[in-house]
């Protein structure tokens, strides 16, 4: 059976929102575990372990995955960003996050982080069309707002980044 | 009487507030909690992390009922990684010592491990705790658990036929409750273990004279709250100190729990709440504390216990239910007589269930004045998950019985739905139920209020579907135990912090008493923190939930500050000479008639005579202060605008208009977006959740499985308005809010259904399948 294989060690090297990191991963670790448990970024939160809800959405090469499916040895040779790297270093916040925070889009905050990395992905990527944007958030889910402002603030900073 | 004095009072309280222009109160504020949260730095349970931490898995009863004859831990003892397993046999022994093993909301019925019986697919047996979670769960796979299997009732149908076998042969201790049972539980004759009867008149003598009588079965599913955060709790039981963190909505009442439980004092006991990913009942009350604290004792360390959505599906969920409306009305087309018998299925652990049957009781008559009525909720036992709270607790199901048989009757009456309803709604100052507190509310007004926004709902439909509009109210008897407390600590830089026991549970809690503190004491809003939940050192607070956060919570935070404040206007007035009636406190500021002023802060230094000290200010809210229940009454209407696709029995919802009656709002931005929030989750009960068994074993207990609503099922025309009448007991004359809202959905959107298809579907969720099924069947009826 595959635990054997499963137990193996993967040297990793791969930068970490601007960071490199080396680590030794098992071939059964997913990335969720290697972020919250070994580099203790504990934005990326854990929630359905079935890539439906998408809370534990990460940036793999500029690419939204969900964490809690992808495995680690995959991030070799790659870039990864979560929610800690939205923020300039300084601490400004990138203007989804001010968003957010603007228009009311979160409650609880569990599922916020990847909302922002999708939301993030989809304006890095020019998509400005409101059902274009629906439908690529449509892998997050958010149980306390309604969504409705979770819209609102996307879309405000999806039609700024249009205008530019 | 009583109820008049009490509203004197709180008139008076709200008074003082009202001649001053809010600074604080009314304004769209940020979130408090935003900043760190869209930083990912906000920490949930699940990210505590103390020196030494080991993670637990659960093992699990694999039948829905049977006894033990065996648990077998060897392997899983012997696995790397591993520092120990426990069963029940290990609970009363040092080190982890229980002074009593099982606990309970109502009645002490759930034990922290199963000994003997077990009663569901999912209750624990055994639990792991290893140097990781992985570890952990693939030790709790080693360990085998051998049950005899026993003839089980796992549906409500099957467990309320006099022939059922019993889940609960013999009674439990009564716990001596902050939740009494209205009445006392029956265990060992049926699986009914209560029922709770309201009513008024001769329903039985008015139904028989009617002119016209009515009579149908409505259905509603099992529903799992998903909070995004799974149930985690992380304990740490030292000889001195057991420290729980817990995602836990009621951490007084776990603080309770484990004091007795464990046999130490409330203040060895001590209970953190750090920010909880939502909630919706799912997290009130104690869930896996008992067992967390018992394997830190047995490890001697710190253990985190994170369920995963399967083991947090077996945490809590909502009461499925079976409702039969019987009703008549008079030759005016009035409907004078109303009659309702509603089963609960609460599972297989009594958690809060007969305060849940009693609240379904009354959220099942609505604000209607019906002239006859009776309302007979049952609690029945069955072996399935336990079912809890869940937002607005016995209300969506009995009013989704309610509000789709007045549709129905109004349908046959040929009478408007708004129309028929503003026939029989409460009128304001009503004793529209005897013995309980006057109707709050101005439902006709709200009626109005909703038609006139429900215009504007004009999403398109596409071309194959049908279009449908339905009405549907929700009336509330919220605030459940109205006790808190709240402790503030004015600086001598004048910032001011607020300990409160209401959870942040996303509802937003922290932020509302933010401002509620700002007004009261006269700073502003930035100059005031907020601090977690802790019973360590926290006030006591009853509960997060049922409504209370603002008015209740809220209320215990502006008398504290009042109590802040008389102190800074106390030491200026001995300073100046001047009448307390004159001081006024604004920005910080503390003003005398004759302009000298003083910032707060100084006062602080001035008492103490250097540059540090605290002022401190206690603020109650007690059970004593409302003689008559609700506190107040939670109203919301919802119009529902759907197109159902007859080919596919697909129905979208394309908009939804609510109104609900707030008294006041502190804070528009978050208002809405727990209104919008309840709109949603309730949209999930009515077009795509239930929690299936089959035979007792879940059948989707994940979220591949069991769907809930995704932001492509939500339209962008989700409209919601307040009415503000100033009424409620919180400060400012705030009301509790977040929970109406949901009452309404299920039967708005089935009303809808209705009159886009010409067919009644009396069974949620209206799935494709069920709405396909139901317009085919119809069809044919019509040839």
């Amino acid at each position: 059976m595959s635990s054997a294989a499963g137990q193996r060690d993967v040297p990793v090297e791969c930068a970490v929102n601007g960071r490199s990191v080396s680590l030794t991963v098992r071939a059964s670790e997913f990335v969720i575990d290697v972020l919250r448990d070994r580099l203790g970024l504990t934005g990326t939160k854990r929630s359905c372990d079935v890539e439906v809800c998408g809370a534990c959405t990460v940036l793999i090469d500029g690419r939204s995955v969900s964490a809690c499916t992808t495995l680690a040895v995959e991030l070799d040779g790659t870039e990864v960003r979560t929610v800690e790297g939205l923020a300039a270093a300084d601490g400004t916040l990138h203007p989804l996050q001010r968003a957010f925070v603007k228009h009311g889009a979160l409650q609880c905050g569990f599922c916020t982080p990847g909302f922002l990395m999708t939301g993030y992905e989809l304006i890095d990527g020019g998509v400005h069309d409101r059902e274009d944007i629906r439908a690529a958030l449509d892998g997050n889910i958010c149980r306390c707002t309604g969504y409705v402002k979770i819209m609102d603030a996307i879309m405000e900073v999806a039609q700024c980044g249009q205008m530019r | 009487m009583t109820n008049l004095q009490n509203g004197i009072r709180l008139a008076s309280e709200s008074e003082e507030a009202t001649v001053s222009d809010f600074a604080a109160v009314g304004q769209p504020l940020p979130r408090r909690d935003s900043v760190e949260k869209v930083m990912g730095r906000a920490q949930f349970t699940g990210d505590i992390q103390p020196a030494g931490l080991l993670h637990a898995a659960l093992v699990v009863s694999p039948v829905p009922k049977g006894w033990i004859t065996r648990v077998e831990t060897e392997l899983a003892r012997a696995t790397a990684g591993v520092h120990a397993v426990i069963t029940a046999d290990d609970l009363h022994a040092p080190p982890i010592s229980c002074t009593d093993t099982r606990y309970g909301v109502v009645v002490r019925d759930r034990p922290i491990l199963a000994a003997d019986r077990v009663t569901f697919v999912g209750e624990p047996v055994a639990a792991v705790v290893a140097e990781s979670r992985a570890i952990a769960k693939a030790a709790a796979l080693e360990v085998a658990v051998e049950v005899t299997s026993e003839e089980a009732a796992t549906t409500l149908d099957a467990a309320l036929e006099p022939s059922s076998p019993l889940v609960h042969p013999e009674p439990f201790e009564v716990e001596d409750a902050v939740y009494a049972s209205p009445l006392p539980l029956t265990f060992g004759k049926s699986n009914t273990g209560l029922v709770f009867e309201t009513a008024r008149g001769e329903v039985e003598q008015a139904l028989a004279r009617c002119a016209r009588t009515f009579d149908a079965s409505y259905r509603f599913p099992a529903v799992y709250q998903y909070a995004m955060e799974p149930f985690t709790v992380v304990a740490d039981a030292r000889p001195d100190l057991i420290h729980v963190w817990s995602s836990a909505q009621h951490p007084s009442y776990v603080a309770r729990d484990l004091a007795r439980m464990f046999g130490a004092d409330l203040g060895s006991v001590q209970v953190s709440v750090p920010y909880v990913g939502g909630g919706f009942g799912s997290k009130s009350f104690t869930h896996v504390e008992p067992l967390a604290v018992a394997l830190s004792r047995k490890a001697g360390r710190p253990v985190r216990l994170e369920l995963d959505v399967a083991e947090a599906m077996t945490i809590s969920r909502r009461h499925d239910a079976i409702a039969r409306v019987r009703s008549g009305v008079d030759g005016n087309g009035r409907m004078v007589a109303y009659d309702l018998d509603i089963a609960y299925n609460t599972g297989a652990y009594t958690l809060l269930g007969p305060y849940i049957v009693a609240k379904g009781a009354f959220r099942g008559l609505g604000g209607y004045d019906f002239e006859h009525y009776r309302v007979r909720a049952r609690m029945v036992f069955t072996n399935t998950s336990p079912a809890g709270s869940m937002r607005a607790v016995g209300g969506p199901q009995a009013a989704f019985a309610l509000e789709s048989h007045l549709d129905e009757v109004a349908i046959e009456l040929e009478r408007d739905p708004f129309e028929f309803r503003r026939g029989l709604v409460a009128s304001k100052g009503a004793e529209f139920r005897r013995g309980r507190t006057l109707m709050d509310a101005d439902l006709t007004e709200n009626l109005t209020r909703l038609e006139g926004l429900a215009r504007d709902l004009d999403a398109p439909t596409r071309t194959h579907e049908s279009l449908g509009t339905g009405l549907a109210m929700g009336v509330a008897d919220p605030g459940a135990s109205p006790v808190s407390s709240a402790v503030v600590r004015l600086a001598a830089d004048g910032s001011l912090t607020v300990l409160v026991g209401s959870v942040e549970i996303g509802q937003g809690v922290s932020t509302v008493v933010r401002q509620i503190a700002a007004e009261a004491l006269g700073v502003r809003c930035d100059r005031v923190a907020v601090r977690p939940t802790d019973t360590g050192y926290g006030p006591y607070d009853a509960s997060t939930g049922a409504s209370r956060s603002t008015s209740f919570s809220g209320l215990a935070v502006y008398r504290a500050c009042r109590d802040v404040r008389a102190r800074v206007v106390a030491a200026v007035c001995a300073e100046w000479a001047c009448d307390p009636e004159q001081i006024h406190v604004d920005d910080g500021v503390v003003w005398a008639p004759d302009g000298r002023s003083w910032e707060v802060g100084e006062c602080v230094r001035r008492h103490y005579g250097q540059n540090g000290g605290n002022f401190y200010g206690i603020g109650e809210v007690t059970g004593h202060e409302f003689p008559t229940t609700p506190a107040f009454w939670e109203a919301a209407a919802g119009v529902a605008r759907v197109g159902v696709d007859e080919e596919t029995g697909q129905v979208r919802l394309l908009g939804y208009a609510s109104v609900a009656d707030v008294g006041r709002v502190v804070n528009p931005l978050l208002l809405t977006g727990q209104e919008q929030g309840a709109i949603v989750q309730g949209l999930g009960h009515s077009l795509y959740e239930s929690l299936e068994w089959e035979q007792g074993y879940p059948l989707n207990d994940s979220l591949l499985e069991y769907r809930v609503p995704r932001i492509t099922d939500v339209p962008d025309d989700v409209l919601e308005t307040f009415v503000e009448n100033y009424g409620g007991p919180g400060p400012f004359g705030v009301k509790g809010a977040g929970e109406a809202g949901i009452i309404p959905v299920g039967a708005a959107i089935a009303n809808a259904v209705t009159r886009a298809l010409g067919v009644r579907i009396r069974e949620l969720p209206l799935s494709p399948e069920r709405v396909w099924l139901a317009s085919r069947n119809a069809g044919r009826d019509d040839r």
